[in-house]
């Protein structure tokens, strides 16, 4: 359930569609996931989880299996 | 003007702050108010009842990182789009270079610098749904012209508007971001200032006189609204003509 609503984060943030590899992405290695859809996604993700990042995760989001990462931590702590 | 908007305004409880605050709610704006004045703030809630838009207060000293998170987790249970943020909250402080402690240095930066610019970083990330977006810092005219005393107050505006200027170049063109400068305003601020820096700021202006803070707060308005919708990256002088 956590890994969909990831996925659709991703997707909704970066315009893209399943065909990509979502659960492989990583940061700056697709043209839709630079520096600006960066913030995008975490806005977006904030937005799916009810969260608010830090800035060191935000930094740290390299990946989209970090992001799973990070969002797990968020959604233990609340 | 901004009918439907949601605006944050930070300082928002007295001088520029406040008169912004009444000035979007005549023009339609649901306002989310920030400052740490927790009585005036409910003063200036009930104020504002009779324009019919939607006011949330929020009580906050900016100063500190996790007061600002935590805000922005409140303001969330509010609305999840912000479409203007005022950065207005401030403060000032007057001292010679040579006599300006370290500590006096930080303090101002960490309201006028920090705080603005962490809390427009999270603002923002609730920001790239809007279709009208508009952040707007008060920076001052002693950022550019400085002024004896202030070298602490001056350099911390200056690198407001440092940060504004990149700001808007990689908010574009989702997110607009201009700054104003005020001259002296009739504000509790400037009681920091002593009679003949205030005289010869009067006589400085071309109007000769100081601006009232909704003379500023017009400005606000503007470059929260569409009547600005091709201005970004600005900074507008808003001080009588002081050269």
């Amino acid at each position: 359930m956590q890994t969909e609503t990831l996925k659709k984060a991703f997707m909704e943030a970066l315009g893209i569609d399943e065909s990509k590899d979502i659960e492989n992405l990583e940061y700056n290695t697709i043209d839709e996931w630079d520096s600006v859809a960066h913030m995008n996604l975490i806005g977006e993700i904030e937005d799916a989880f009810d969260i608010m990042l830090d800035t060191d995760d935000i930094i740290d989001m390299s990946s989209f299996s970090k992001a799973q990462e990070i969002v797990s931590k968020y959604l233990a702590d609340a | 003007m901004l009918k439907n908007r949601y605006a944050l305004i930070t300082g928002a409880s007295r001088g520029i702050g406040k008169e912004s605050a009444i000035l979007f709610a005549k023009n339609g704006a649901n306002l989310l108010l920030v400052a740490r004045d927790k009585d005036a703030l409910i003063s200036l809630k009930e104020e504002l009842k009779e324009f019919s838009v939607n006011v949330a207060i929020f009580v906050c000293d900016l100063s500190d990182e996790n007061n600002i998170k935590s805000l922005f987790i409140e303001i969330k249970k509010v609305t999840r789009i912000i479409d203007i943020v005022v950065n207005n909250a401030g403060i000032i402080d007057s001292s010679m270079f040579g006599m300006t402690k370290s500590d006096k240095l930080k303090s101002m930066f960490e309201t006028n610098l920090y705080a603005p610019y962490q809390l427009t970083q999270y603002a923002t990330r609730m920001m790239r749904k809007s279709s009208c977006a508009s952040v707007i810092f008060i920076s001052s005219m002693m950022a550019t012209k400085g002024a004896v005393g202030h070298s602490a107050y001056a350099s911390s505006k200056s690198a407001l508007f440092g940060m504004m200027k990149s700001l808007a170049k990689e908010l574009a063109p989702t997110i607009r971001v201009n700054a104003i400068a005020p001259g002296v305003v009739k504000t509790d601020m400037i009681k920091t200032l002593g009679e003949d820096e205030k005289e010869n700021y009067i006589s400085e202006s071309l109007f000769k006189r100081l601006a009232t803070p909704d003379e500023i707060a017009n400005v606000i308005l503007f470059l929260a609204s569409d009547m600005s919708k091709y201005i970004t990256a600005e900074l507008i002088n808003v001080d009588g003509g002081i050269c």
